[in-house]
């Protein structure tokens, strides 16, 4: 059975009538829907109308379940959706979404009807509204569905989108990012993040805070210019190859050291642009999946953290939360040795200085050691562990949404569906964001195939 | 997958206007009430979900500054925001936190200073569609409003049905020493104030404050041990409608509300939502959504809700008293105002509501609304699990 072949019932789920006919029909078909078949009313507390525990038994008798304890549910992606990145899009945002939702859906081979809950990951403000998930998620199908919304980067959303399937509240859950960052002024709304009292005069916005901490890590480790420019050249050159990158042009080590500097010293080449995008993930619990796809694609290390916001009092040349998260996430997955046993890792390159420092935080080479691995050509497409095949952020930046497309890319690596920019026998896949002043928050998952 | 129960709450007391302490400090001093509360460190909490709305505390994406003073450092943090109803999905974030098993000690942290925008109504005008709604200059009060006259003209619902549902929120909150507003309303005050928008008159409407509440919620291996009566959540529902007020079948009754509370009482099992509830902390704004509440939760027939209020069912020593705190007519907060229901019905459950206790709890519901009457959020605590 294709996973096409999946075909259910989804009437209860669909509710077009006035208000008072919701109400008897509900009612009514509570009876049929539950002796039926499966489909439950919002996805919670029985599996698909079984109780969970058989099901468990029976993926547990096919030895499918060897992997961790018997009772250890995993979850997978189903599905995965994205639309190009761009420089502004000409559609209302809350359209974007649903494309995006339609596409991770029908990757999927789902109806929307047989999604439990909808989990949004968007900033407020940057569209010039409060409260943004007003719009997308009705548009994206989240209707009368179970919602949530995590106003940080989508790779979070995914985080909490997993602990709401692990604590069995839900067995499909549809994760949605919609990055528009060309509505407004970018610079002033990070500067608006900042605390009145000591930090928003000083004119600071994240992208200054970033330079500033690419010059400290560079003044420590003598991490040298070229070295720099060799990770906006490797990035540039895989976004050639993604059809869904915003900035597909090559780019030479002569051009970025010749490029304007935005804010020193970061230049124009080395950091990310602003981009309109976004992507969507489908989850389903263990036996649901093994069910319907056919390629599923496990979550097996979920970590994220949080350190100071405060720029004066961290160290800017280490990303603390970025470690912490990778610890968490290693230790999820069981990796002792992340450079043998990942074999894609996307990373969340706002600066090319910031891909290196992530190469510190994640564990791939010593404090300091950063620029060797560059030089060395470890993290080339062709290297021991690529990093960033698909381009990364430094090609496509769609805001809240560039960490949750790093997941994407990695599924889609995974699956072998790449395409041009696919990564042989990729079997392990490491995603990574981070948010914030000097890179205050963090997200890494692990996923395998 | 783990049962879950709120082992302590915190609060601070909710004012106009916090001019001694900054946001990192008002999140401080929740967080460490629900430590102090039971006798935990904040070594022993595993994650921090944080609930606050911008922009109304004049920064955007504000738990990132106080997520440190919360307890948030080098551990992990989620931040939530779902409008209105941000408090209560923090809550549900966290208690999915730890259903999963990810994590045996998860702490809730909302907080909110609404005094901090000059007008708080221009905010959340912000957050209509730009194209079709934002220039009619709608807000938070014009969905207490709309519905108010849809209820009166649908069902012969009257001012002073309304009025009541103040006089008893009023009544309630003398009993609660965090609330904001703390005075005795009559009737004839309710009907005299000025009218803030036709038919809500200023006492039907929610003040504006400054406060944070926690909420720290525990997996079963160790609820019990932290606290003699934990009060367990026997059921947790969101649900989100459209975001057009003007799509809405008839918006005097709200059916996504009544879909939502029908989901949760089949979690719970529970067949007559007026005998087997306790007590309700609902998320009531504005008069009117006391009526619309009690009737889409089933406490009484459609269009009877103002019968509902005359007979004294919901006050304090009737059969379900609602908001024994005061509720939202007495103190907003907006991020947080949603996770300060949980806060109060976990309150009773575990019975230190004092002054405001209502006798013998053993099921508690607690209410958020947000977005444009858009996305609710329901749970449902108990004094056994389910």
């Amino acid at each position: 059975m294709t996973s096409r072949d999946y075909v259910f019932n989804d009437e209860h789920n669909t509710f077009r009538d006035t208000g008072r006919q919701i109400v008897d029909k509900d009612t009514r078909s509570k009876i049929d829907v539950r002796e039926s078949y499966g489909c439950h009313d919002n996805a919670r507390s029985t599996m698909w109308g079984r109780p969970m525990i058989l099901m468990n038994r029976k993926a547990q008798s096919q030895g499918l379940n060897d992997h961790k304890g018997a009772n250890q549910m995993r979850v997978a992606v189903i599905g995965v959706g994205q639309i190009p990145s761009e420089q502004c899009k000409r559609d209302v945002f809350s359209d974007q979404s649903a494309l995006i939702s339609k596409a991770a859906l029908a990757d999927a081979a789902l109806d929307i009807g047989q999604i439990g809950n909808v989990v949004a990951g968007e900033y407020d403000l940057v569209t010039g509204r409060t409260a943004e998930h007003m719009y997308t998620i009705p548009a994206s199908g989240g209707y009368l569905k179970d919602e949530i919304r995590i106003n940080d980067d989508g790779l979070f959303a995914l985080a909490q989108a997993y602990m709401g399937i692990m604590a069995g509240q839900f067995e499909t859950t549809l994760v949605l990012s919609t990055g528009i960052s060309s509505e407004g002024p970018q610079e002033l709304i990070t500067n608006m993040r900042l605390s009145p009292f000591y930090h928003r005069h000083l004119g600071l916005h994240e992208k200054l805070a970033n330079g500033m901490q690419a010059l400290q890590y560079r003044a420590r480790y003598g991490i040298t210019e070229q070295q720099s420019a060799k990770v906006a050249v490797k990035n540039r050159k895989s976004a050639l190859r993604n059809q869904y990158a915003h900035l597909r042009k090559d780019v030479t080590e002569e051009e970025v050291l010749e490029s304007e500097f935005d804010c020193w010293p970061l230049r124009i080449l080395e950091r990310a642009p602003w981009s309109d995008g976004g992507c969507a993930v489908v989850l389903a619990s263990e036996p649901l999946a093994r069910r319907i796809c056919l390629n599923p694609v496990w979550i097996d290390g979920l970590g994220w953290s949080n350190e100071t916001y405060y720029l004066e009092d961290k160290d800017l040349t280490q990303l603390t939360a970025t470690k912490h998260a990778a610890q968490q996430a290693y230790a999820m997955a069981g990796i002792r040795d992340p450079v043998r046993e990942i074999d894609v890792a996307e990373i969340y390159d706002i600066t090319t200085y910031h891909e290196l420092m992530a190469y510190e935080a994640l564990g791939f080479c010593t404090s300091g050691a950063a620029g060797r691995l560059i030089e060395e050509g470890v993290t080339d497409m062709n290297g021991d562990l690529p990093v960033n095949p698909s381009g990364g952020v430094l090609s496509s930046n769609p805001l809240s949404a560039s960490g949750l497309a790093r997941f994407v890319e990695c599924v889609l690596q995974l699956r072998g569906q790449a395409n041009e920019h696919q990564i042989k026998n990729a079997r392990t896949g490491l995603a990574h964001c981070i948010t914030g002043y000097g890179a205050q928050r963090s997200c890494v998952a692990i996923v395998r195939r | 997958m783990k049962r879950v129960a709120v082992v302590s709450v915190g609060q601070t007391k909710f004012v106009s206007r916090r001019r001694d302490v900054i946001h990192p400090e008002l999140a401080f001093e929740a967080s460490s009430a629900a430590l102090n509360d039971a006798h935990l460190s904040i070594d022993d909490i595993g994650a921090l979900t944080m609930g606050v709305m911008d922009p109304f505390d004049g920064v955007d994406c504000c738990d990132r500054w106080i997520c440190g003073a919360a307890g948030g450092y080098n551990k992990p943090v989620i931040r939530i925001n779902t409008a209105g109803a941000t408090g209560m999905s923090a809550a549900i974030a966290a208690y999915e936190h730890v259903a999963s098993g990810m994590f045996q000690i998860v702490m809730a942290v909302s907080e909110q200073r609404v005094s901090e925008p000059v007008d708080a109504q221009t905010l959340l005008n912000t957050c209509t569609c730009p194209y079709h709604e934002r220039a009619m200059g709608g807000s938070a009060i014009t969905l207490g409003a709309i519905p108010a006259t849809r209820h009166m003209y649908r069902y012969g619902s009257t001012h002073k049905q309304r009025a009541l549902s103040a006089v008893k929120a009023h009544k309630h909150a003398m009993n609660n020493p965090y609330a904001h507003l703390r005075f005795e309303v009559s009737v004839e005050d309710v009907l005299n104030s000025p009218i803030v928008e036709w038919p809500l008159r200023l006492l039907d409407c929610c003040p504006r404050s400054d406060g944070a509440v926690a909420v720290v919620f525990a997996s079963e291996d160790v609820a019990r041990a932290i606290t003699d009566r934990p009060a367990w959540v026997n059921g947790v529902v969101s649900i989100a409608d459209g975001p057009f007020f003007g799509d809405r079948p008839d918006v005097s009754y709200r059916a996504s509300l009544a879909i939502a509370a029908r989901r949760l009482y089949r979690q719970c099992g529970i067949k007559d939502p007026l005998k087997d509830i306790d007590v309700a902390e609902l998320y009531i704004p504005f008069t009117s959504l006391e009526l619309i509440q009690t009737e889409a939760y089933g406490f009484c027939e459609e269009g009877k809700g103002g019968e509902l209020l005359e007979e004294g069912v919901t006050w304090m020593g009737g059969e379900l008293p609602i908001n024994p705190s005061g509720g939202v007519l007495c103190t907003n907060c907006i991020g947080a105002t949603a996770e300060l229901r949980v806060a109060e019905a976990a309150i009773q459950v575990m019975g230190k509501g004092e002054l405001r206790q209502v006798p013998n709890v053993e099921t508690a519901l607690a209410s958020g609304l947000g977005g444009m009457l858009q996305f609710h959020t329901l749970m449902m605590l108990g004094s056994e699990p389910r």
